[in-house]
Formats: structure tokens, sequence, C-alpha cells
């Protein structure tokens, strides 16, 4: 079998435009997509992982909201209850003032009147009487 | 028919006798004149009752003194 050199350099050749052909018009335009695709599939992901990064941190936000209104009304009620117990004792405490006050007033009252009544003379002691007899016989 | 009076100092004679007259008005049964009824008023000095008096007939009292007036002010007063 004879080299014919002229056959292998035309072969060369050939293969190379071919080679050249498919590097031109096949492999770079699929690579580029490819390179493209990948590029958007990443950022895709890239796009869901910070959404499910903002939905995990809504949620905790939204459980540390409910918790924390949970836990502020629980205190509310807590402090209400308190307000109220203190209004109630408050009043009652008023009230047991109020009477002490009125009684102690009202023993003055008396105890002053009793002393008056008391260092009166004989004659309006008597008129007294005669008034109350008076009165009897009306 | 038996009555009291009660007063912090003695009543004269002539007050009795109006307290007397007042019994007889007041106490004789119905039917009888009023100066049949003959009333036995005995005087008792009590300086606890401080002026005024106070009368008992039979269950009935009669109470005018200055010491039921002022339990009558001390009730009220405590009332308010």
């Amino acid at each position: 079998m004879d080299i014919q050199i002229p056959q292998i350099i035309f072969q060369t050749i050939n293969f190379s435009v071919v080679v050249g052909a498919l590097t031109y018009l096949l492999y770079k335009p699929v690579g580029k997509m490819l390179e493209s695709r990948s590029k958007r599939i990443e950022e895709s992901q890239q796009a869901a992982t910070e959404i499910q990064a903002q939905e995990i941190i809504a949620k905790a936000h939204l459980s540390a909201k409910k918790e924390a209104e949970g836990e502020l009304a629980t205190l509310m009620k807590k402090a209400e209850k308190q307000v109220e117990k203190l209004k109630a004792d408050w009043q009652v405490e008023r009230k047991k003032q109020e009477t002490e006050l009125r009684k102690s007033f009202t023993e003055s009252v008396i105890l002053v009147t009793e002393k008056i009544i008391g260092k009166l003379d004989a004659k309006t002691k008597t008129k007294i009487a005669n008034q109350d007899i008076e009165a009897l016989l009306k | 028919m038996q009555a009291t009076v009660y007063s912090p100092d003695k009543l004269t004679a002539a007050q009795l006798k109006k307290l007397e007259e007042y019994l007889a008005k007041k106490y004789a049964p119905k039917g009888t004149p009023s100066g049949k009824t003959k009333f036995s008023l005995s005087q008792e000095v009590d300086e606890s009752l401080l002026a005024g008096i106070k009368l008992q007939v039979g269950s009935d009292m009669i109470d005018l003194s200055a010491r039921a007036k002022l339990d009558n002010l001390r009730e009220n007063l405590l009332k308010i």
C-alpha cells in the first residue's frame, strides 16, 4: 500500500475544515446555550433560596410576634386584674375610713352636745322639762 | 294605775300636776271621765337623761329626754 501524501494533506485539510465548521456552528452555540442555561438555573436556585430564607425569616417573625402578642395579652390581663384588685381594695379601705371618720365625727358631736347640755343651769332644765310636758299635753 | 317619771332634776309640784292631768286624759279607760281615774305618779332622778323627761306608764315608755334625742341623732348621723 502506497502512502499518498497529497491524499493525506487533503484529508487533513478536510478534517480541519470539518472540525472548524463544527466548532463554529455547533460547539460554540451549544456551549453558550448550556452556559446561559446553567446561569439561569443558578439564578433561579439563588432566588429560590432567597425566597425560602425570606419565608423562614417571615415565619420566625410571625411566630415571635404571635408569641410576644400572647405574652403581652397575658401581661395586660394580669395587670388589669391587679388594677381591679387595687381599685376594689382602695374602695373597701376608703369606705372603712369614711365609716371610721363618720363614727368619730358623730361621737365628737354627741360628746360636745352632752357637755353643753350637762352645763345647762337648773332654770333652763326646768324650761326644757316644761316644754316636754306641754308637748305631751298637746 | 302606776306611772313613773324620770328626770335629771326633781320636777316641781306644778309639773307633776300637769303630768297627772296628761295621764288622766290619755290613759283613762274608755267611757270613764278623765278625772275619775287615779294615777300613782312616782318620780325618779336619773342624771344620765341630761335634760327633759321620760315617762313610763305600764309597758308604755315616752322618752322625751335629751339622752334619747342624742341617741337618735347618733343613729341618724351613722346612717348617712
